[in-house]
Formats: C-alpha cells, structure tokens, sequence
C-alpha cells in the first residue's frame, strides 16, 4: 500500500508535467490541426533557459525560493521567443500546404532545435543545482513527498487554472476558441487569425518551458535531447484526453503520468516507456477520441 | 516616427528579423555564432524576396499519368544508371563500396516508404522498426533455429508485416495524423523491446554471428558479391513496385491520396487499400532488414532509431514522392552527401534539417517531383 501510494506521489509529479507540455500540443493542434514535433526540443530549451537564469544570477545550494520562479520566468520567457520564431519561419510559409508538408516541417524543425541546442551548449549533461530547500522531504505516513513534487504540482495546477480561466473569459481567450472551431468566420467578424495563433503557439510554449525548468530542477539533470521522449509522451497525453480539449489535456497528462508510474512499479521498469505508446495504440483502437474528445472522423 | 516609408518596409523585412533571430540565438548559442545565424538568415530572406518570391501556393500532390510510361529520354536514363550500378563496382575500393552497398540499403527502404507517404501520402514515422524486425527475425532464426536464408527471407517480410497489421486496424481509419504520432511510438516499442528482452534479443549488445547467405554455386563473402546480390533486390523491387503502380491497386491508391472522400463515393474500400499498402510497405522492410542482418553479420538496437526513420523519409520526400527514380536519387544524395561532408559532421543535421523545411516550402514534391 505504501509503494502504491508513493508511485501515485511520484505519478502525479511527473503528470503535471506531461500536461503542462500537452496543453501546447493540444492549444496548437485544436487551432492549426497541426502536430507540433517540434513541441518537446521547446520544452527542452525551457529547461536551458532557465539553466542560464540559474547561472547569471549564481544561484548556490541554499538560495531561496525567489530564484526558482525567477528561473522559471527564464525558462518560459526563452521558450516563448523560440515557439514564435518557430510558428513565423517555419510554419507560417507553409500554412496553406498539405498537412503531409505541415507535419514534415514540423519534424525538420524539432530536429533542427535539437542540434542547435547540441551545437551550442554541448552534447553532453548539464546539471541544475540541487536547491537545499526543493529537496526537504516530507514524510507522510511513511510516503515521502519532496518540496520539490509540492512546488511542481502546485505550480501545474495554478497554471492550469489561470489558462482555463483565459481561455473561458478574457477577449482573447474566446477568440482562441472562434480561431479553432472556425478560422475563416472567425476571420469574418473581425479576429485577426494570424495574431491568435502566434498568441496560441506562445502561450503553449511557455508552458512547456516552465515544464522544463520545473523538471531540471526535479532530476537534476538536463541535455539536447530531453525534448523527443517527453515530447511524444506528452502528445499521447493530449490523444488521451481529447486532442483539440484543454482541459482534456490537463486530465489526460495526469493520468498517464499516473499510469505510467504505476504501470513500472508493479509491471516492468524496464518497459516503462514503452507504456504510453501501448496506451496510445489500445486508446485509438477502442475510442480513438479520447476520453472527453468530440467524435471525429 | 516619420520614417520614409520604404525604409520602413525594409527595417520590417530584414532588419527587424536579423535583430530577432540574433537575439533569440544568443543563450543557447553565445555571441559569435547567433552573428553567424542571423547573417544566414538574412541571405535567406534576401534569396527569397528577390529571386523566389510567389504567391502563397496551395500544394496539391500533382496527378498525372506520366509516370507509368516511360519516355525514350526515361528510358536511356534508366539503362545508364543500371550499367553504372554494374560496372562501377568493379572499379571502388572497399570503402567506397561499404557506401554504395549502403546507398543499396537506403534505397530499398525508401522505395518501400514511398508506396506509403508517396503514393497514398500517408506519413510513417517508425519505418525503421520494420527493418528491424526483419534483421532480428533473420538473426534469430537462424542463430537459435539454424533456418537458411532464403526462407528467412519471405518471413522476414512476413512478419514485419504482420506487425504492421497492430497499428494499421486501429489508426487507418482515422485521420494520417495519428498514423504518423502512432507509427512514431511503435518504432520506440520495438526498439525498447529489442533493447529489454535479454532472452530473445540479447538485449543492447545484440546478436552476433549471423551467418552470410550462401547459394548452391557462389560464396556471397565478398564485398562486391554482396553488393550484386542487394543491386537483384533492389531491381526486382522497383520491378514489382512500377507493376503494382500500373494495377487497378495502384491507381485506388493514387485516386485515395488526391480525394479520399471522393474515392469512397466510387467504392473503392479505401480502409482496406490503406491497410494492403501499409502491410506491404512493411513487407518490403521486413525483407531489407533480412539482407541487412545478413550483411552485418550483426544487429543490435541501435541501428534502429528513430533519427534513421526520419533518413529514410528524407530520402523519400527529397528525390520525389511517388517517383521510383526521385526517390533512389534521393536514397543516393543522402547516403553520399554526408560521406562528402565528415568534416562538417556537427553541422549535419542541422543542414540535413533545414533542407527538410526548404524543401517543403518551395519544391514540396521533391526533386524529380511535379511541380506543385
């Protein structure tokens, strides 16, 4: 009983990650029915963004809380600006392509991410300081809960949240949902469609550039190549619950981190990344969806 | 600001870009090289707007018959490329050889990716796992079982494409995006199963001693008898694939990548055509990685990655999709170019990316490719 719940603890954790990343596939693709690869080397530059803020400001081991947010404005600041020069250079030319040549671009860019960031910083590991106070454990009942899970979760649920708040409220937000249910009649009352999807790709960006930061400091350990496995977990998050359904994406990231958890815990460890893409093959034969997605062809 | 406003439009075009992509480059890359990036960017952008700027084009993949007649000129080309296939490695060092057997390999991959993303324009992403089931079917069978060869070699492609069947029932009938996210994890599922089942697989260090392909009368050990014995593959490959291009088959599949809706409303069963084909692109990697397996002597999971996926498409998508000859000249271009370029080895991928996003902007069906 005491794994399980543990393994829940560490599944949780690593969800809200997952659903941070999968809300920018999902934002992404419910507006340009577009899967963007190169979604996950984001996240990844999030984390060395906020790996520079960690530096320049000479963070050490007993720096406090301020320097975790800080780096993680830094993280998400940087992730923004790649996910808008992605979305401008790359896709924007081709918008009005076949989706073959939209899904082709989207891999040319992801790798082209991937060997930028390997060019530039190194192929190998970088280390993220090992902050006294995200590593205090809690011990509950025999479950150890780092502040670090605390902060992690936290910080997820605030943002989903404040996203759902967005999009259901504010003038932008609606014009986001116009964009994606309808671009041309959208384009008639007056949205501007271009201006909503680079809105879309940058508020997704950011997200998953918090996600990166957040998971640097939680395994302590980031490179170039972080970005792929994530990246396609988190899109099978976002198929889970409903491609296109924000807060399907926060439910759906959840629950595979859960799953996946659990699933190495008491199935295989050495299979555990093998898990989403079973999930995602049994998902799409049995309600192919998603879990709160409207039926499509 | 009164600015004129000419000077305006080109601060907008070029200056406000260089500007952005100088800064966006300078954390991840430093000072000297963002200068480099944003220069680069600005010759592109300069490119573009004097010499290729057009219209934003709609791409359709074209339509033509054209290519199931070959033309005179097709013809002697055809005939000039098979007698160098021949003669030329005759001439080759062992090296040099290595990479033509290699540009033998590519090829047979593409052509059989290309029935998929070419003709039926349907992405796949873990091509590569077929492949890999076919060298390890091979492997095993006949390290543990002592089976030859040649009957490796059907079940190789059997088997691969009895795996295709796992992902072609639930994603042929929705929509090719999941096809290319799902095809993507299966190639990850076969690697990390390759990779963990000790038993079967040996796990990261593979399986060693496979032994070579023998017939009654000739020892297949050399170098160039290899390299003969994969060219017969490859011929009988295209041969096969532009008589399945003219079939009845071939055209439901053109007809299915122009109007898929279209394609139903004159009853062709579009689920099964999809199904036939994907099942046979899988075949035709099944039976590469036989010969594959058979050439190394040597498999192991790690020739089987993700990254070599993507290769292949790019092979596919740069000489021409659905063209039998773009898509061997694009196997021939990617397997030499970067034999050309080892001292740029760093900046390989890069370029090899960037390649794909150019392409796909302005010459989106490939070299030998119908004008969009």
């Amino acid at each position: 009983m005491r794994i399980f719940i543990q393994q829940i603890v560490n599944g949780i954790t690593t969800g809200s990650v997952y659903a941070l990343i999968a809300l920018g596939y999902t934002m992404v693709y419910g507006i340009i029915e577009l899967i963007n690869f190169a979604h996950g080397e984001i996240y990844m530059i999030g984390a060395y963004g906020g790996l520079l803020v960690l530096a320049l400001l000479g963070a050490h081991h007993s720096s406090g809380i301020g320097i975790v947010f800080l780096a993680m404005g830094g993280g998400m600041l940087l992730s923004m600006a790649y996910g808008f020069t992605v979305e401008k250079f790359a896709y924007k030319p081709i918008r009005d392509s076949s989706r073959l040549s939209l899904l082709i671009t989207a891999l040319g860019a992801s790798i082209f991410l991937q060997n930028f960031v390997m060019i530039g910083q190194g192929a190998s590991d970088k280390n993220y300081i090992s902050l006294n106070l995200l590593n205090t454990a809690f011990n509950i009942y025999g479950v150890s809960v780092t502040s670090n899970q605390i902060i992690i979760f936290a910080v997820a649920v605030i943002i989903m949240l404040s996203l759902d708040l967005f999009v259901n409220k504010t003038m932008t937000g609606w014009a986001m949902k116009a964009t994606s249910q309808d671009p041309v009649t959208a384009q008639l009352v007056g949205i501007n469609v271009d201006t909503i999807i680079s809105i879309t790709f940058i508020i997704g960006s950011g997200l998953a550039g918090i996600a990166g930061v957040l998971v640097g400091f939680y395994y302590g350990m980031i490179n170039f190549y972080i970005g792929y496995l994530v990246g396609i977990k988190a899109f099978t998050a976002a198929v889970l619950g409903g491609i296109g359904d924000i807060r399907g994406a926060m439910v759906g990231g959840l629950l595979l981190g859960l799953l996946e958890s659990l699933g190495a815990a008491y199935l295989s460890s050495d299979y555990k990344d093998a898990f989403a893409f079973i999930i995602l093959i049994l998902l799409l034969l049995i309600k192919p969806s998603g879990l709160f997605g409207k039926k499509q062809a | 600001m009164n600015l004129p406003s000419s000077i305006r439009s080109i601060l907008k075009a070029y200056i406000l870009p260089l500007v952005w992509i100088f800064a966006v480059s300078l954390p991840i890359m430093g000072m000297v090289r963002s200068i480099f990036a944003a220069v680069f960017v600005l010759a592109g952008l300069l490119v573009f707007n004097l010499f290729i700027r057009k219209k934003p084009r709609v791409n359709k993949p074209g339509f033509s018959w054209a290519h199931t007649r070959l033309s005179s000129a097709g013809r002697s080309a055809w005939i000039f490329a098979l007698a160098a296939a021949i003669i030329l490695p005759l001439f080759l060092n062992g090296y040099s050889l290595d990479v033509f057997t290699s540009v033998l390999f590519y090829s047979m991959l593409a052509l059989g990716l290309n029935l998929l993303v070419g003709d039926l324009g349907l992405l796949n992403l873990g091509y590569i796992a077929f492949y890999g089931i076919g060298a390890y079917t091979y492997a095993i069978l006949s390290t543990k079982f002592g089976i030859g060869f040649w009957s490796s070699m059907m079940l190789g492609g059997i088997v691969a494409s009895a795996f295709s069947l796992i992902i072609a029932i639930p994603t042929l009938r929705l929509k090719g995006d999941y096809l290319a996210i799902t095809t993507l994890g299966f190639g990850e599922i076969i690697r990390i199963v390759l990779n963990n089942w000790d038993s079967l697989t040996n796990g990261p260090n593979g399986i060693m001693n496979i032994p070579r392909p023998s017939l009654p009368w000739i020892q297949l050990s050399t170098g160039i008898r290899f390299f003969y014995l994969v060219l017969c593959f490859v011929i009988i490959q295209i041969y096969i694939l532009s008589r399945i291009k003219r079939s009845m088959f071939g055209r439901y599949a053109v007809a299915i990548r122009e109007n898929e809706r279209a394609s139903e409303m004159v009853a062709i069963n579009t689920y099964k055509v999809k199904t036939l084909y994907f099942m046979l692109s899988a075949f035709f990697g099944g039976v590469a990685g036989v010969l594959f397996a058979s050439k190394q002597m040597f498999v192991s999971p790690d020739s089987f990655t993700f990254i070599e996926s993507v290769y292949v498409l790019a092979m596919v998508i740069l000489g021409g999709m659905g063209n039998i000859a773009g898509v061997l000249l694009g196997a021939f271009t990617l397997v030499v170019l970067p034999e050309l370029l080892r001292e740029f080895v760093i900046y390989r991928m890069l370029i090899f990316a960037l390649l794909l996003i150019t392409m796909m902007l302005f010459k989106p069906n490939g070299l030998l490719g119908k004008k969009a």
